[in-house]
């Protein structure tokens, strides 16, 4: 088990690219991903997103998505898959592979090599030609990540975060929309995302990370060869964190909801590496990241306010949020009353109760965080990008040491930024 | 008191099944080398249970909604609520209502034995006033409202609203704005006392435990229970569909879309060869190696947000289709076709293979996670099946079984599309 990184093993093979294996063997299953980052940027965003959706829907070994499709069934099922996120200002193109582990193979055969060696294909070994991603994979590829971003639409709390993000980062990389926009998508060719491929191999800082109970010197002797022949030129990039908002940006937009949408938005002064993160999250944790909270407790069931009200802290970028569901009449209350409760924070309302139950939630969280697989897998790619080395029992550490004075500094540093609605347009009905 | 050992070979696990002298079927899972423990309490009431009635007395019909509504209220007592005492425990800690069955949960990595005391005591401690029962409205309101808003949830329940006449699966779990005006705190007791009887619950602990560590909390806090009997209502529900089609305009740019295989299930649940027979013979049909799969998405019909499952409850059971489509008719449509090729020629012995070694190696992944494990051992012991005997039959499973198993679900001509489509 995992408790003091003993069972982590991290070499570097290439420019930027390190290797990392953790040894477990409480699993049925193993996996291998491999993150890919590279600079939040408006004209490549597009392309990057589109890339690990077509590296692992077909592969020179395996051409077309039937054919991959029926491998990974003989791999017992295993999953291949590929996704595009956000860390700070880096656009994140992740692929990873997971399937049961050696010791569950019905004739003995190493299951985590051969995921390895499949990763492998699908990242070194694309199904392309002269330059270009096949054209029907590409198309497919094209078409669903359009529905991707009509679909973002069709939820209303992501879409309410878009547009949130898209206010109050308004200039920054951060507001970038992950796939970037329906036009973008659109004008893109099997040729960009080629291209957008090779610069990602070329210059972003990548991660492997192993977990299993078998060795991975063959995997990691894999991916070394892999690098050695690609010319490696990676990118420096940093996280633009603005400690302090200079005025509060409102913004209300109409849709027919029945539930309208209120999320609010803070500057932190306060990001990795910074030794003040643990407080940070404490605070915004005490605020609204439990069932226990002050927003759980006074906005939703005391007032009654709204259905859900929870704040969530983006140490990467020194930024906190409050989202919440709530009818139209109450919007203005609920705000005042969410504000409320941080001026409370601010004097120091903050009870030991309150201070106790939040640290033995948070260490519950990071605690039951290693009997997963894929969250110690995510925990420790996660580490690695910030340039720490902290296990998740660590971290539970440094929550509880937090003080109750440090907590009140805390809320004190935050700013109000943006203030976003999104609410259904009555205006018809009042005339 | 009678402790069954159960052991899997193919799995490399072993649990417990406790019969405990209040009444209550306790499940101990222990996993080796984990730091944390999930424990499940559940009553086989869902939303469907609205008429009942006890001991052969007079038959009770209850408002739609309720047994959300009592889950709910359950949480609290009259000094506090139950989030209120996990708070000291650090505990994280939910509860939920399906058609079928309600269920209280909570996972911790430290102070396991005062958790699952709480956990005892709240779901064996009703308090119910007028006063609390009213406060209750406006969230839940609140919760119905913001299902109204989500066009994946209206698609599906659609779909069972056009594929059942009579049946409740077809209303809202959490009932209407209107039905929930209905309950009072009588009603609630009413339900508790009949449904949160032991006998009819089970307890489900899996994780970083023991069987001493369990009994020595679940001794003291159990409280027995007379075992009654209680018999559910249906209406009888004609085999076919009640609509072939329906639709409801949303906000929304790309159409959703569900189709829905209506199944005569009768009053039994299907067994656990019937499970795997149908998970492994759905896998055929339509996983991404599947040729329908592949069909769909060349001509652009569906895209990676396409799934499929086997629901089941009390007398009712169907197999759903679904995702995100450009053209949900003509989705539908091929899917339909695919069926009765399916039924005609058979399943293709190498296509029947892979199939089964994909299913065998999700179902040992699945074996993972505390939470999948416990609350897969409340869905087999309300059904009367058994988990490793599932894993067995996916293992043991012939393209014959599978075959079988066709015959009995998937009827082409019997089937209802839900659409959701854009407003313009």
């Amino acid at each position: 088990m995992l408790e003091k990184n003993e069972n982590l093993k991290r070499v570097q093979i290439a420019d930027v690219v390190y290797f990392n294996t953790i040894f477990d063997d409480r699993f049925k299953t193993s996996r291998i991903a491999v993150t890919m980052l590279v600079d939040m940027d408006e004209n490549k965003v597009s392309a990057n997103a589109i890339v690990p959706n077509i590296l692992t829907r077909s592969c020179k070994a395996y051409p077309s998505f039937l054919k991959l499709s029926r491998k990974l069934d003989m791999m017992y099922g295993a999953s291949l898959s590929g996704s595009n996120g956000k860390m700070g200002d880096f656009q994140a193109i992740t692929l990873s592979a997971a399937s049961i582990d050696d010791r569950y193979s019905l004739s003995g055969e190493s299951v985590y090599k051969e995921l390895g060696e499949l990763l492998c294909s699908a990242l070194f070994e694309p199904n392309a030609a002269d330059g270009e991603f096949c054209e029907e994979d590409f198309r497919q590829e094209q078409r669903q990540l359009l529905d991707s971003i009509d679909a973002q639409f069709n939820n209303k709390r992501s879409y309410s975060m878009k547009r949130f993000l898209e206010v109050m980062f308004k200039g920054e990389k951060y507001g970038i929309n992950k796939y970037g926009t329906k036009e973008q998508v659109l004008a893109l060719t099997a040729k960009d995302a080629y291209d957008a491929y090779v610069n990602i191999i070329k210059t972003a800082r990548v991660e492997i990370m192993c977990l299993g109970s078998s060795d991975t010197e063959e995997i990691c002797e894999l991916f070394r060869e892999k690098f050695s022949g690609i010319e490696r030129n990676p990118q420096k990039g940093e996280t633009l964190v603005i400690p302090k908002a200079e005025e509060v940006k409102e913004r209300t937009d109409y849709l027919d909801v029945v539930q309208s949408k209120l999320i609010i938005g803070f500057r932190t002064d306060c990001a990795e590496p910074s030794e003040k993160v643990q407080e940070m999250k404490l605070a915004c944790a005490v605020l609204g990241g439990t069932a226990h909270s002050k927003l759980f407790n006074n906005v939703r069931e005391k007032l009654s306010l709204c259905y859900y009200c929870l704040s969530s802290y983006d140490s990467n970028k020194g930024i906190m949020f409050i989202e919440s569901g709530v009818q139209k009449e109450n919007i203005e209350k609920a705000k005042e009353a969410i504000l409320n409760e941080i001026e409370e924070m601010k004097k120091g309302n903050i009870t030991d109760e309150e201070m106790s139950s939040t640290k033995l939630s948070l260490s519950n969280k990071y605690l039951s965080s290693v009997d997963s697989s894929a969250g110690t897998q995510a925990w420790y790619i996660s580490q690695m990008l910030k340039g720490k080395k902290i296990s998740p029992q660590e971290e539970a550490e440094l929550i509880n040491a937090v003080t109750k004075e440090q907590v009140i500094e805390a809320a004190n540093r935050l700013t109000l930024d943006t203030v976003y609605v999104l609410t259904k347009d009555d205006s018809e009905e009042v005339e | 008191m009678d402790i069954k050992t159960v052991e899997s070979k193919l799995v490399k696990d072993k649990y417990y099944v406790l019969d405990h002298p209040s009444g209550l079927t306790i499940y101990v899972y222990p996993k080796e080398g984990y730091k944390s423990t999930y424990a499940i309490f559940g009553t086989k009431y869902g939303s469907v249970n609205t008429r009942f009635r006890i001991d052969d007395g007079e038959e009770i019909t209850v408002p739609d909604g309720i047994a959300h509504y009592l889950e709910h209220k359950l949480f609290e007592s009259e000094d506090g609520d139950a989030f209120a005492r996990y708070a000291k425990t650090g505990a994280s800690a939910n509860a939920y209502t399906s058609f079928e069955k309600t269920c209280y949960l909570f996972s911790c990595t430290e102070k396991f034995e005062e958790s699952f005391e709480i956990l005892l005591d709240f779901v064996q401690s009703p308090y119910f006033t007028a006063e609390t029962v009213a406060k209750e409205q406006g969230i839940i309101g609140q919760e119905i409202k913001m299902y109204d808003d989500s066009p994946s949830w209206r698609v599906m329940f659609n779909t069972l609203l056009g594929m059942y006449h009579k049946h409740p699966v077809r209303i809202d779990i959490a009932g209407t704005v209107e039905s929930i005006a209905e309950i009072t705190a009588e009603k609630l007791y009413e339900c508790y006392n009949s449904f949160y009887n032991l006998n009819n619950m089970v307890l489900c602990v899996a994780g970083n435990t023991t069987v001493e560590q369990v009994l020595s909390v679940a001794d003291r806090m159990l409280k027995p229970c007379e075992k009654h009997k209680i018999e559910n209502f249906f209406e009888d529900e004609p085999y076919e569909v009640a609509q072939e089609y329906i639709e409801q305009k949303f906000p929304v740019t790309i159409p959703l879309f569900n189709l829905g295989f209506k199944e005569n299930i009768g009053d039994k649940a299907a067994t656990s060869k019937q499970l795997a027979y149908t998970d492994i013979l759905l896998y055929i049909l339509a996983s991404q190696s599947s040729p329908l799969y592949n069909r769909l998405l060349d001509e652009e019909l569906i895209n990676d947000s396409f799934s499929f499952e086997y629901m089941e409850g009390p007398h009712y059971a169907a197999v759903l289709f679904g995702g995100e489509s450009r053209n949900p008719k003509k989705a539908a449509e091929v899917i339909k076709e695919a069926i009765r090729d399916f039924k005609k020629n058979g399943i293709d012995r190498e296509e029947f293979e892979i199939a089964k070694r994909s299913v065998y190696g999700s179902t040992i992944s699945g074996f993972n996670s505390n939470e999948n494990i416990a609350n897969v051992l409340v869905d087999m012991h309300f059904n009367e099946r058994e988990l490793f005997e599932y894993v067995d039959a996916v293992a043991n499973a012939t393209a014959e079984d599978v075959e079988n198993r066709l015959t009995e679900i998937l009827d082409p001509d019997n089937c209802t599309l839900s659409v959701v489509l854009g407003e313009d």
